[in-house]
C-alpha cells in the first residue's frame, strides 16, 4: 500500500492503533517503537495474543495468535498456537463461500534465545510453514564483549585480548543469526525502526511470502545501552550509517542492501553515545572499525555481483 | 482519539514523566513524523489536524521532539509526580 506513493507520507499510514501503551516499556524504548510499527503493518490480518494472565497487548488479545513482547522459547504454547493457526488456514481454505485468507503466525522472540539455545527455532521451522519470526535484537551479545573489559573480582578471569579473526567472526555473525538462515527461511531481512518505511515494506513482504520469514529488528534500548531516551531513533541512524548494522534483505537466495551508505561514519560515533561502551579500549574500537569496513565492502561487493 | 483498551492496573504514565512535549502550531507542517516515532502511541490528531500528545500515555521521552523536522516540539519541564500523587 505504501509503495504506491513515490514519497513517504506518514499521514497515509494506517491510522488504527493496535499497540496499547502501558507500563511495560521504559521511556523511549526502541522495542516498543518497533512493535508499534510492526503491529501497524500486520493490522487485523493477524490478531495478537498473549498467554493468559500476562498483560494484554491489544484488543485482539482473545484470539489465538501470538506476537509476544518478550522472548518465547519453542515450548508447547508456541507449538499449539502455530498448530491452531495452520489448522485454521486449512479449514478456511476448505470452507466455501469465504474469501481465501491465509493468516500467518507472527512470533516475536528476543535475540537472547539464540545465545542460550542456538538451535531454538530449527525444530519449528523444519516442520511448519507460514511463520514470520520477528527477532528483537537489542545487541545483548555486545555485553559479552563489554564484560571482558570490566574490572572483575575474579583475578583468574578469562581476559585475553581479542584477535582480529575473532572480531571478524563476531561482526560477521552479528546481524542475522546463521542458525536461522540454515533453517527453512524464504525471506530474511534486517530492519531498524529509525527507517520506518523500510521496516514496514519488509514486514509486508514477510507476510506475503509463502514460506517462513525471519526479520531481525534492531531495537535500541536506552536503559541498558545507557543513553538519553530521546536518542533512540538517532541510535538506529548511527548503527546503519556506520555500517555496524546494514539494512539487508535476502529474498530467494538474493542478497540486497536496501539502504546503501556511500560514506560510512566512524564507528566511534556510535560507541561514543552509549555509556556502556566506556570500558572499551581504543585499540579494540579501531580494530572493530577496520573489520566493519571490510565486512561492509564484502557485503556490497556480494550484492553487486549477484544483482547484475 | 483512538479507542484503546487499557489494562486494569493502568492509570497514567504521568509519574514517569519529568517533561512534557508542547507543540508550536505556527511552525508545525503536519507531516506526522512525531506521530510515527512515538514509542507509546501517545501522539494523536486534534480537530484542526494538528498533533498533540495524550498526556496519560506520554512518558516524556522526547523522541517526538528530537525527530520533528521543523523543531516545533519543545519539552516543557514538569515536576515529576509520585505514584500516590496521580489523580
Ligand atoms: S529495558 Fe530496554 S528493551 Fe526493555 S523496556 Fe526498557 S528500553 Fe525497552
Ligand atoms: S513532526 Fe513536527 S512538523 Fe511534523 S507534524 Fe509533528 S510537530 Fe508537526
Ligand atoms: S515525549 Fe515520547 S511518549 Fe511523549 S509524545 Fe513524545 S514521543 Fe510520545
Amino acid at each position: 500500500m505504501i509503495s504506491r506513493y513515490p514519497v513517504f507520507i506518514p499521514k497515509l499510514l494506517p491510522r488504527d492503533e493496535y499497540f496499547v501503551s502501558g507500563r511495560r516499556s521504559c521511556k523511549g524504548c526502541g522495542k516498543a517503537l518497533a512493535v508499534r510499527m510492526i503491529s501497524k503493518m500486520i493490522g487485523k490480518d493477524v490478531s495478537f495474543g498473549y498467554p493468559k494472565g500476562s498483560s494484554p497487548f491489544s484488543r485482539y488479545a482473545q484470539a489465538g495468535v501470538g506476537l509476544t513482547w518478550d522472548e518465547l522459547s519453542s515450548d508447547d504454547l508456541t507449538d499449539s498456537l502455530i498448530d491452531r493457526i495452520i489448522a485454521g488456514n486449512e479449514r478456511g481454505s476448505e470452507a466455501e463461500g469465504f474469501a481465501k485468507r491465509i493468516r500467518k503466525a507472527v512470533i516475536g522472540i528476543d535475540r537472547r534465545i539464540f545465545s542460550k539455545d542456538p538451535l531454538a527455532l530449527t525444530g519449528i521451522l523444519k516442520e511448519k510453514k507460514g511463520i514470520i519470526y520477528i527477532c528483537y535484537d537489542s545487541e545483548m551479545y555486545m555485553d559479552e564483549l563489554i564484560k571482558r573489559f570490566l574490572p572483575s573480582m575474579d583475578a583468574h578471569g578469562e581476559n585475553h585480548p581479542l584477535g582480529k579473526d575473532e572480531v571478524r567472526e563476531f561482526i560477521h555473525n552479528k546481524n542475522i543469526p546463521s542458525q536461522a538462515l540454515e533453517s527453512c527461511i524464504t525471506y530474511a531481512a534486517t530492519v531498524c525502526p529509525s527507517y520506518p518505511l523500510d521496516l514496514m515494506e519488509k514486514v509486508k513482504k514477510g507476510l506475503q511470502v509463502s514460506g517462513n520469514a525471519f526479520i531481525n529488528v534492531l531495537t535500541p534500548c536506552p536503559t541498558t545501552w545507557l543513553f538519553n531516551p530521546d536518542l533512540t531513533a538517532h541510535m538506529g541512524f548511527l548503527a546503519v550509517n556506520t555500517g555496524f548494522y546494514p539494512l539487508v534483505e535476502l529474498e530467494s537466495g538474493r542478497l540486497k542492501v536496501t539502504k546503501r551508505v556511500l560514506k560510512l561514519q566512524p564507528l566511534a560515533d556510535y560507541f561514543k553515545v552509549q555509556q556502556r561502551y566506556i570500558p572499551f579500549p581504543p585499540e579494540l574500537i579501531s580494530l572493530m572499525q577496520e573489520v566493519v569496513i571490510e565486512e561492509y565492502e564484502k557485503l556490497t561487493a556480494r550484492t553487486e555481483g549477484k544483482g547484475k | 482519539m483512538i479507542d484503546l483498551t487499557i489494562t486494569e492496573e493502568f492509570h497514567s504514565n504521568q509519574d514517569w514523566r519529568n517533561s512534557k512535549p508542547v507543540w508550536d502550531k505556527e511552525k508545525c507542517v503536519q507531516c506526522g513524523i512525531c506521530y510515527l516515532f512515538c514509542p507509546d502511541g501517545a501522539v494523536c490528531l486534534d480537530e484542526e489536524g494538528y498533533y498533540q500528545a495524550e498526556l496519560d500515555y506520554c512518558k516524556g521521552c522526547g523522541l517526538c521532539s528530537r525527530q520533528c523536522p521543523t523543531k516545533c516540539i519543545s519539552m516543557e519541564e514538569e515536576v515529576a509526580r509520585l505514584p500516590w500523587q496521580v489523580r
